[in-house]
């Protein structure tokens, strides 16, 4: 009993102590500045980083005044977000020198973008990699992209729909993978999962900054967009080497079976300046490797469903017919153009964005051993990668024929 | 009084608990050796020494259902050397205890409570643990039943969640076995020897409904928490990847840290780290009433709650020195260093009670002969 | 004459002068001692004495024969035509009971003639005839024969039978118990007509020698149980019990604990099902409300409602009820953690929407979330003891005026006000009021536990709660049953119900001795189509 009640003094006691002094990491919401993007930029003259932080602004963002709420995000009165910028030797210290600039504590959490400028990224971003990988306030679900531009810029411009800029380039990204391949989308854990890998190289979408970027926060009506996704860059370990274009990534996308939607124009059989547009919708993509260690060759296969999204040519579509069975060989033959873009990209520039050496590395390792030094210079820069695409037309849509009658 | 006892079923959970915990906190088939992206087949492989060890130590247990290992080792190599050898056990107990108390809190402080003094993390757990273990042995089995499934449920959604992002992250798993079975066997040291958790066992045995199966019972356990694993291996490895998954300090927390279905489907860790908590309570309440049991039949005492206090008191100071840093703790779980060290406190004192058992089985056949 | 009246005020100085010194037990010890002689007037003098010529005592004097007699009862407590109707039968008898009292068998010739009253017990002390008196027996007294024989002439002073509002149902039978104690036994009686409904009368209290009956099914509760029930109920050893309340806290197995370890209800349905259960029910005189025990957790979140519905709304009505409780006791804590400590863990535009609430409020988190919760319960109990004309004003001016003002100023966040509302409307669905005022409590445990440690700190006070829940117990019953030991069949009527048909075992630990409550394999089977019938 006694021992018993030893036991409740000592729990009240703890308690207590930790009443009156374990505050020790609450803090105030309000009291914190929540990073909402961040974009990382080098200068190579003084050899330091520099860092842009967007910090969401609650005043503006509404709920508790009412009148200032409304419109608050794009034209008019304050905006609802504060780019801060500093500069440091490593990531981690320009992300130190940002304090000092802000009147709140900040908080990274809640970050769910990291633009990085092409500068930085040519130099490398294995150090940036790692301030996210090990830091306790930064995340890996943060969605990375490399920006062609000025990375000032777009940190400071906001989206006319959108509440923070950050949210806009999120919400960008997002919509952007569903409706159009043409921007890979992965986050940061992804990429390091991937730059960890053997045999395999990274691939961060681009963001390009249009010219009207800080216009942005013009009249609503009138607004120009101040950026777009599309394309991106190849990297040859944590540097970037070089661009690919939206047309190269959506190659990329279908190698790789990445692929939520995407649109084809395919050119009428019978009239070439015509164009049929074909959207897939589900598809699956296979790399394999064949053969022994002395001759050993890859292939890949593509395999496609499709649907008609816009027809105005000639012929008919109301039964399997010759058109159609061309339609699908020239929608097969333009996915095929498109990976042999990205391909031939990624050879010339040395980055194996597709994986084939770790595809080898996975599938036969002895083979791997034995190639990998001379991979990168000699091997695959002449590799032949056997390509089938296949492709199938399953639906019409909701009419069959064209409106054209002849 | 009468014994208190506790049902089989709630032994299994306990156990379970105890084993799936360690996989929960740093995964040691992927952090402690070079496995990589062999580290499940580490997993199953882990399971057959394990499972032996479990029999050699836990055998014995099953030929003295009505004893502890504090009781039977007295009686089988006589007064002194016996409470020489399970001091030697119960510090097994305190010292397990102990390091994984201060790998929860290390984690509180990496990740959530930076500020707060790891002591008071510490003295927190060890608090809720003694309070349970004051209420006898018949509380922690209840608390057992009550959180089991929900420790369950947490662990199997948070692996579940990750399930979309698997099919494209499965290539991390492979090439399987590309360097040959050295890596596998090498992960699977330390997760084998962790079995000295379940020297508990010995000290349990008696409290059971039916001691007799307690031996079935705890293999079942180790059985189901290796299935755990394995799974915990498989989705650990394929989201964050081999390498990055073996550099992390808390793999499957960071595993389901990086989960993000959808803008409100993500920072689930929550989930990891409260099924964590609710392990490690059951762990260290059933730890200390295992030690202060001992302790108090090693003594001579009648209750072993008067112990309690202290040992708690003990456990604490333990928790916080136990390694002055991060990189003792990481040594600490190396084959290298943990393997010899687990065996040895199996390896040396059950054989020289196995020895004395046969032996006196030996001579009684052969005193009956004559 | 003067004679008599000095001598009366001489008895009544020195008695005062006595009972000035005496306390209550002196009192009581004498009238436990004071017999009667038989001697009338010195009998009806000790009576005085004794009831302090209360007011309400009344005296009637009559003759048997040749002999005084008197008849003693207490007005408003007695039926008039009784007293009348036993006057005159002594008055029309009177010369055999004059024979019979000669022969010093008066009370015995009475009590033959009497038959109209029901019940006849003869009393021999002051101490016993005011007890009698009390329940609404007159007394009879005749000169000669020492003792008075009580005639039951009680008038029961009955509330109408009601639904009971703290505990109403949809589709529920609307009976409720009421303050008599025979009205309730036999609203129990009715639903269960066996003769192994047996009910164990004991009377406690000193002073107000309360009826407390203990009512079980014979060869279905364990005996062990019965035993123990009654032996707690036996030591029982207090002035007065004035309500079902005072009985529990001397019978429950540990009183340091918020949490009921008895059920308390004032529906016979329930108490019926308790029964049936396997479990054993006390009643008390002048309460409505019956103790059940043992009780478990799982059984005060059990509402009439859930057998009512079909089973798969009682299912969720269950689960949904359990979300509540948890609820109720968490959901501020987690608030305060989260927001304060881990706001890492909450979907970006939900943060940055509190954080834009937050702005310029001038209390902590914690600060505002328990002074609101403190505010909350000020008015839930203002509302409580105000009659319920004015019971709504409080709730416009605490919820409307207070709430809203108090946000449009800025003095409490929105987010905050909803959650204390959601944590009280959650608090509300717990069936057991007991349970939701223990809640009620260790939420505000949790908040500062949540408050100091984070998420960290709820998981704290949450093991320290499962520790305590899970070392409870109810008459030996684990509290947590049958979760907590697990008792897989049992939990067919615990987080979930199914079909009655389906329910065919008693609770393991309280109804084991006959376990089965009704064959199995009783599930419906679509009949035969009328129609083939015919046909063939």
């Amino acid at each position: 009993m006694n021992c018993k009640r030893l036991l409740a003094l000592l729990i009240i006691a703890a308690l207590a102590g930790t009443l009156s002094t374990g505050c020790w990491n609450r803090r105030e919401p309000e009291l914190l500045g929540v990073v909402l993007a961040v974009g990382f930029d080098y200068d190579e003259e003084s050899g330091s980083y520099q860092i842009f932080a967007q910090l969401a602004n609650p005043v503006a963002m509404g709920g508790s005044g009412g009148e200032s709420s409304s419109g608050s995000g794009g034209g008019g009165g304050e905006k609802a977000f504060w780019t801060i910028e500093a500069k440091g030797p490593t990531p981690f210290a320009a992300v130190r020198n940002l304090i000092g600039t802000s009147s709140r504590a900040l908080f990274w959490p809640h970050c769910r973008v990291l633009l990085l400028s092409e500068k930085v990224a040519r130099q490398g971003v294995a150090e940036i990699f790692d301030l996210f990988e090990r830091g306790r306030q930064f995340r890996l679900i943060v969605k990375p992209a490399v920006v062609q531009g000025d990375l000032q810029k777009i940190m400071k411009a906001s989206f006319p729909l959108e509440e923070t800029g950050a949210r806009g380039l999120d919400r960008l990204v997002l919509t952007t993978r569903f409706d159009r391949s043409i921007f890979p989308e992965k986050n940061l854990n992804e990429l390091i999962a991937t730059h960890a890998q053997t045999g395999k190289e990274m691939l961060i979408g681009r963001l390009e900054v249009l010219e009207t970027a800080d216009e942005g926060a013009g009249d609503g009506g009138s607004s120009p967009p101040p950026a777009r996704l599309c394309g991106s860059a190849l990297f040859r370990g944590d540097r970037m080497v070089g661009w690919a274009s939206a047309k190269q990534v959506q190659g990329w996308t279908y190698g790789s079976g990445r692929v939520f939607r995407s649109t084809l124009l395919v050119a009428l059989p019978a009239e070439e300046n015509r164009h049929v547009s074909i959207e897939t919708y589900s598809h699956t993509a296979r790399m394999s490797l064949h053969g022994d260690e002395e001759n050993w060759w890859i292939e890949m296969k593509v395999k496609l469903h499709g649907r008609i999204q816009e027809f105005d040519g000639p012929g008919k579509l109301d039964a399997e017919n010759k058109l159609t069975h061309s339609l699908e060989r020239r929608a097969a033959q333009a996915v095929r153009n498109d990976i042999e873009a990205m391909f031939n990209r990624s050879q010339e520039l040395r980055a194996d964005i597709f994986g084939f050496g770790n595809l080898i590395y996975r599938k036969n390792p002895q083979l791997w051993q034995q190639i990998r030094s001379r991979w990168d210079e000699e091997i695959f820069p002449q590799l032949k990668v056997e390509l089938t695409v296949e492709f199938d037309i399953l639906h019409t849509g909701m009419v069959k024929d064209s409106l054209r009658e002849d | 009084m009468p014994q208190e006892k506790i049902a089989n079923r709630q032994l299994f959970f306990i156990l379970f608990m105890i084993r799936c915990n360690i996989a929960v906190a740093f995964l040691p088939v992927l952090t402690t050796a070079d496995a990589y992206q062999d580290a499940w087949l580490s997993s199953i492989v882990q399971f057959f020494p394990a499972a032996l060890l479990l029999l050699f130590f836990g055998g014995l247990g099953s030929r003295f259902p009505d004893l502890t290992l504090a009781q039977y080792s007295e009686r089988l190599l006589g007064r002194w050397p016996g409470k020489v050898l399970t001091l030697a056990i119960l510090w097994a107990f305190l010292h397990m205890a102990a390091v994984e108390v201060r790998i929860y809190a290390d984690m509180l402080v990496t990740v959530f409570l930076p500020d707060t003094p790891l002591l008071f993390l510490i003295t927190a757990m060890v608090i809720v643990a003694a309070a349970a273990a004051h209420s006898g042995i018949e509380v922690i089995g209840r608390a057992a039943d009550l959180l089991f499934p929900i420790y369950l449920l947490m662990i199997v959604g948070s692996l579940l969640l990750p399930l979309p992002l698997l099919k494209v992250m499965f290539y991390n798993l492979e090439p399987v076995l590309a360097r040959g079975f050295g890596p596998v066997f090498r992960g699977a040291v330390t997760p084998m020897a962790v079995i000295v958790q379940f020297l508990t066992l010995t000290m349990l045995i008696p409290s059971l409904n039916q001691p007799k199966r307690g031996l079935r019972t705890s293999l079942a356990a180790l059985a189901g928490a290796s299935t755990i694993l394995i799974f915990i291996a498989v989705v650990t490895t394929a989201i964050l990847g081999p390498s990055p998954g073996a550099r992390a300090l808390f793999p499957f927390f960071k595993m389901v840290r990086v989960v993000a279905l959808s803008e409100f489907v993500e920072r689930l860790e929550a989930l990891s780290v409260f099924a964590w908590g609710l392990g490690l309570f059951i762990e260290v309440a059933a730890y200390l009433f295992c030690g202060a049991r001992g302790l108090s039949q090693v003594f001579g005492l009648e209750d072993y709650r008067s112990l309690i206090l202290p040992m708690a008191a003990i456990w604490i100071t333990m928790g916080v020195h136990v390694s002055q840093n991060a990189f003792q703790l990481l040594t600490f779980f190396k084959p290298a260093f943990f393997a010899p060290y687990a065996l040895a406190l199996i390896v040396i004192p059950f054989t020289a009670l196995w020895a004395a058992y046969l032996l006196r089985k030996f001579f009684r056949r052969r005193s009956g002969e004559l | 004459m003067l004679d008599w009246l000095k001598d009366r005020l001489g008895l009544s100085q020195r008695t005062a002068s006595r009972n000035e010194e005496k306390d209550l037990s002196g009192f009581l010890r004498e009238a436990a001692g004071e017999k009667f002689t038989g001697k009338l007037e010195s009998d009806l003098k000790k009576i005085d004495a004794a009831g302090g010529s209360s007011y309400d005592i009344s005296l009637r004097r009559f003759w048997a024969g040749n002999l005084p007699g008197a008849l003693i009862y207490f007005e408003g407590l007695t039926d008039k035509r009784a007293t009348e109707e036993i006057i005159r039968t002594l008055v029309i008898e009177s010369k055999k009971i004059g024979v019979a009292l000669k022969k010093g068998k008066g009370l015995e010739t009475a009590r033959e003639k009497l038959l109209t009253a029901d019940e006849l017990i003869e009393v021999d002390n002051v101490a016993g005839l005011f007890a009698e008196l009390s329940r609404g027996g007159a007394a009879v007294f005749f000169d000669g024969s020492a003792g008075a024989l009580i005639c039951d002439t009680r008038k029961p002073k009955l509330r109408a039978i009601s639904e009971p509002e703290n505990e109403t149902t949809l589709r529920g039978p609307r009976d409720g118990f009421i303050e008599n104690l025979r009205v309730n036994t036999s609203l129990i009686r009715l639903r269960l007509p066996i003769p192994q409904l047996w009910m164990k009368k004991m009377t406690l209290g000193r002073l107000s020698n309360t009826e407390v009956v203990l009512i079980y099914i014979k060869g279905l509760a364990r005996e062990k149980l019965i035993r123990e029930v009654h032996s707690r109920l036996q030591q029982v050893d207090i002035d007065a019990i004035l309500g079902s309340g005072y009985l529990e806290d001397y019978i429950v197995d540990s009183p340091n604990t918020l949490f009921p370890l008895t059920y308390r209800t004032e529906r016979p349905d329930k108490v019926t099902a308790a029964l049936l259960e396997g479990r054993a029910v006390v009643l008390v005189a002048g309460t409505p409300f019956a103790l059940i025990v043992p009780t478990e957790l799982n059984m005060l979140m059990q509402a009439p409602d859930d057998y009512f519905e079909l089973f798969p709304i009682g299912v969720f009505i269950r689960l949904l009820r359990y979300a509540a409780l948890i609820i109720s006791l968490i959901l501020p804590g987690v608030y305060v953690g989260i927001v304060t400590f881990h706001p890492e863990l909450l979907p970006t535009p939900l943060f940055l929407r509190i954080i834009s609430t937050r702005e310029g409020v001038p209390f902590p988190v914690v600060a505002e979330m328990l002074i609101l919760e403190l505010i909350f319960e000020i008015l839930r109990e203002a509302g409580l003891r105000l009659p319920p004309a004015i019971g709504p004003a409080i709730s416009i001016v605490g919820a409307l005026i207070l709430g809203d003002a108090a946000i449009s100023a800025g003095l409490v966040s929105p987010g905050v006000v909803i959650v204390v509302a959601l944590t009280a409307i959650a608090g509300f669905s717990t069936p057991s009021f007991a349970l939701s005022t223990a809640i009620r409590l260790l939420r505000f445990i949790f908040t500062i536990a949540g408050a100091t440690f984070g998420l960290f700190g709820v998981q704290f006070a949450l093991l320290l709660t499962v520790i305590h829940l899970c070392s409870l117990r109810s008459f030996g019953v684990p509290y947590l049953s049958p979760f907590a030991p697990l008792i897989l069949s049992d939990l067919k009527d615990s987080l979930i119900t199914v079909w009655w048909w389906g329910m065919q075992a008693r609770p393991k630990l309280i109804g084991g001795r006959e376990p089965l409550r009704q064959p199995l394999g009783q599930k419906p089977q679509p009949g035969q189509d009328p129609e083939e019938d015919e046909g063939s």
